[in-house]
């Protein structure tokens, strides 16, 4: 299992990828803003990032616990990741 | 190979709706099959498969106009009185939507000009579990027990753009057969929409309609096969024995290659030979559409599909239990269609056998069950509608 602080780089590091994409010109602090609001999310793009940590990280959420409030900014989105990892090495 | 064992593609001209217009033609359509066409027996059980997908006008040119199913049934008359109708809507099979749809796309008048020679059937009081394997997935999918009780099936598909497939015409109308909510889910099984073209030519292959008679007097372009489609005048019928040769002639009014067309494209892998088509009728070359507009999503899925195939699993409905209401009755149990409930001290929802049909919940004297999305799906469902206004 990795590091909390090795989670937060590699979400950063993916996160980057959307903030490529996005047509902001403001600097953008990835890891205090809010994805939709500051980044313009929307209903796909959420999609997307679900898929892309779920391909990143090796695993797969479960549909019924998903909800967009884990997701809206990287603390949350790293409390899900780590929260994954737990239940997955205590089933291993 | 001689002219009489090709598979003839028929095309004639149809300006409009009007009943004159669209008898001829479909007498035309017929008597230039004749050499393709098996004997119909005398009083033989017809069922007309019509494009019935959503409730909507005639006008919008999203399903089959009323007025080719009526002279489609002026021609069956001279064999049988036997016709029956049927349709699987797209979302719900409740009875309710079910005679909404006919009675907004017009069939319930035509049944009335007809003097109810056309009688309508229920498709899915009992089901017939079919598989098959697409990409090294068992593919399991039911098919209404009833289309076997009839000699002959006239598959009457409507020529519509569709977002995902370019294309819907003879192929992928029997889809339709397919009950309720188990559409939706065969797109989350099989994601890719070649896997989902094979899993077409499946369906066609055990449904095996006689003969296929495609409406395109008017028909979609754009983003359809639904409402933000475009409507479009083409001016003509099409109709063949074979609904892959049908589809196939399409793709040349489209002015596209069956490459284009997952369905077609995947019929040409599996050996379909496009020299054994022959059109005959009107000269084709007065029919293509240089200017058809075909759905800009078609690139889109391409590059996108391990989301797609993402929000097709979130867009699932998944029926629910109050165990705390339950009273065991097992009611649910007896009606399910496709077994995917079953008993262990408590109810048990087998999510991958569901086909939401719903039965289940209308059948509850507790209203224990229910049937929902996912909290994430109905949340990005508000995203994306906020961002759309």
């Amino acid at each position: 299992m990795l590091m909390k602080k090795e989670y937060e780089i590699k979400l950063e590091n993916l996160l980057k990828q959307y903030i490529a994409d996005c047509s902001t010109n403001q600097e953008i602090n990835i890891r205090k803003c809010n994805l939709i609001t500051d980044l313009n999310f929307n209903s796909f793009t959420l999609v997307q990032l679900i898929v892309d940590i779920e391909e990143a990280f090796g695993f797969k959420f479960n549909d019924s616990e998903l909800s967009l409030e884990k997701f809206t900014s990287f603390n949350e989105i790293i409390d899900q990741i780590i929260e994954m990892e737990k239940r997955n090495k205590s089933n291993e | 190979m001689n002219s009489v064992e090709k598979k003839r593609v028929a095309i004639v001209p149809c300006e409009s709706y009007e009943k004159k217009n669209v008898i001829k033609a479909v007498y035309q359509l017929m008597d230039l099959l004749k050499a393709n066409l098996n004997p119909i027996e005398c009083n033989a059980r017809i069922l007309l498969k019509p494009n019935l997908c959503l409730p909507e006008s005639p006008h919008e040119a999203i399903t089959t106009h009323p007025m080719v199913i009526y002279a489609v049934k002026e021609w069956i008359e001279q064999f049988s009185s036997s016709i029956y109708l049927g349709d699987g809507p797209v979302g719900e099979a409740t009875a309710d939507r079910q005679e909404l749809i006919y009675k907004m796309t017009g069939v319930n008048n035509v049944i009335k000009e007809s003097g109810y020679t056309i009688k309508k059937i229920n498709f899915y009081n009992k089901l017939v579990k079919q598989e098959v394997i697409i990409s090294n997935k068992r593919i399991k999918y039911y098919l209404p027990e009833i289309i076997k009780d009839f000699a002959c099936i006239i598959n009457l598909p409507k020529f519509k753009t569709h977002s995902l497939m370019t294309f819907t015409g003879a192929v992928k109308n029997l889809y339709g057969l397919l009950p309720g909510e188990s559409k939706k889910i065969m797109h989350s099984l099989l994601p890719n929409k070649y896997d989902f073209a094979e899993l077409q030519l499946d369906i066609c292959n055990k449904v095996n309609p006689s003969i296929n008679i495609m409406d395109a007097v008017y028909g979609i372009e754009g983003e359809g096969p639904g409402k933000r489609g475009k409507k479009k005048y083409i001016g003509c019928l099409l109709a063949s024995t074979d609904p892959i040769a049908l589809d196939m002639v399409c793709s040349i009014l489209l002015n596209i290659s069956n490459n284009s067309i997952p369905i077609n494209a995947i019929a040409l892998k599996k050996g379909y030979m496009v020299d054994q088509i022959e059109v005959v009728g009107s000269k084709i070359a007065d029919f293509i559409m240089e200017d058809y507009i075909l759905p800009k999503t078609v690139i889109m899925y391409k590059e996108n599909d391990k989301y797609i195939q993402r929000i097709f699993d979130l867009a699932r409905e998944k029926v629910k239990i109050d165990q705390s209401t339950c009273k065991k009755c097992k009611l649910c149990i007896s009606v399910c269609p496709v077994e995917a409930l079953s008993f262990d001290n408590k109810v048990i929802v087998k999510d991958d056998i569901c086909i939401s049909c719903k039965t289940c919940v209308e059948i509850c004297p507790e209203g224990a069950i229910d049937i929902a999305y996912s909290k994430l799906y109905t949340q990005i469902r508000e995203v994306g509608a906020k961002s759309n206004e």
